[in-house]
């Protein structure tokens, strides 16, 4: 019970009092949809660095989603954003209008692994932003009460001002299903920027942190973590979240 | 290399998926929704095998498989059929539930 209590106000905190994370959005995607099932949902992210460029960054996402049948899940989502200067925070901002898509190619458990497609717009909201289209490779894998998750991602910038080269990335969660409101894992973040660079391992950001993930009250799931920097270009430091309801 | 390394990765998955599915599946099993009643509530099924079960839902609404020792959360339409795959399981107890009407439970038992 008291474990219950503590849980919750840690994502209560998250939700509302800690409000200020980082760069993207910080969310290993399962490849399975929920017909009519609706989601809103609050992900964020902080960061903390020596480096006053990579210090205090924070980035919210606020999004609305529903299982339009068993194998797409669509969803809606404003990001909002602040980044440090030379001399102060820049203000928080809505940034980018996003429109994610999530396609299950598969029934979960039919094959080895189970395998999905993740598919999403960002539309720039302000002047100095560009749009960006983004895939992801989704596999999930589940070893007894293991659960394995990675994400393959691709971005391209498009627009005025865009990068002409994709970026890419890697990020994996494993947790292990210990109750249904408490799950131990892990996850490992990898931002190898632009592919056909191959930059070194420092100039790529890499992460790596315990994180905790649960289902509360039966309509509620959460996902918390500390994320520690393991490349120089990744931040020291990273909290994140994610906080679902779900009817 | 990251590049050569995940296209191997996605090339191997498609290549070995259809291969895969298709090891050691079990017959058929039978889960009938009626009244909001699971029918059979205890299914018996052979541990260590990968295992197909059909939720047959017999009443007018949808309803939700749901279950946290299975890993499973799938919706069913009124009068309409799904296959849930599962396994292969460990032998034990597995609870599940009907999520849209919570009382009404059952158990997949794997031996």
């Amino acid at each position: 019970m008291k474990l219950k209590v503590t849980l919750t106000t840690i994502a209560f905190l998250c939700a509302i009092g800690l409000s200020h994370p980082a760069y993207a959005e910080k969310d290993v995607f399962s490849p399975n949809a929920e017909e009519g099932e609706w989601e809103l949902e609050s992900t964020g992210l902080y960061d903390s660095d020596p480096h006053k460029d990579k210090n205090a960054v924070q980035e919210y996402h606020y999004s609305v989603g529903y299982g339009v049948n068993s194998f797409w899940h669509t969803e809606l989502e404003l990001e909002t954003e602040t980044q440090p200067t030379d001399d102060a925070i820049t203000k928080f901002q809505a940034t980018h209008m996003e429109w994610e898509n999530i396609f299950q190619l598969a029934p979960k458990g039919e094959y080895w692994v189970d395998p999905g497609i993740y598919l999403a717009y960002e539309a720039p909201l302000i002047n100095k932003q560009v749009g960006q289209f983004e895939g992801k490779i989704l596999l999930e894998k589940d070893f007894q009460k293991i659960s394995n998750t990675l994400n393959i991602s691709f971005n391209k910038e498009v627009g005025g001002g865009a990068d002409t080269h994709t970026d890419g990335g890697i990020s994996w969660s494993t947790k292990y299903r210990l109750f249904q409101y408490f799950e131990p894992g892990f996850e490992y973040w990898n931002d190898f920027s632009a592919i056909s660079h191959q930059l070194d391992y420092n100039q790529q950001s890499h992460q790596v942190g315990p994180c905790f993930y649960g289902h509360l009250f039966g309509h509620v799931n959460y996902d918390v973590g500390y994320l520690f920097g393991i490349s120089d270009a990744a931040p020291r430091g990273e909290i994140k979240w994610v906080l679902e309801y779900e009817f | 290399m990251v590049v050569r390394l995940i296209v191997y990765l996605v090339l191997g998955v498609c290549v070995w998926l259809p291969v895969l599915s298709l090891a050691e599946t079990q017959a058929p099993n039978t889960i009938v929704i009626k009244n909001h009643q699971f029918d059979p509530a205890q299914l018996t099924v052979a541990a260590g095998q990968k295992l197909q079960v059909t939720v047959d839902n017999q009443d007018p609404t949808p309803e939700e498989f749901e279950s946290f020792d299975l890993d499973r959360e799938q919706v069913v339409e009124g009068n309409k059929k799904m296959i849930v795959y599962l396994g292969p399981l460990q032998p034990g107890t597995y609870k599940y539930w009907a999520d849209f009407h919570k009382s009404s439970t059952g158990v997949i038992v794997a031996q």
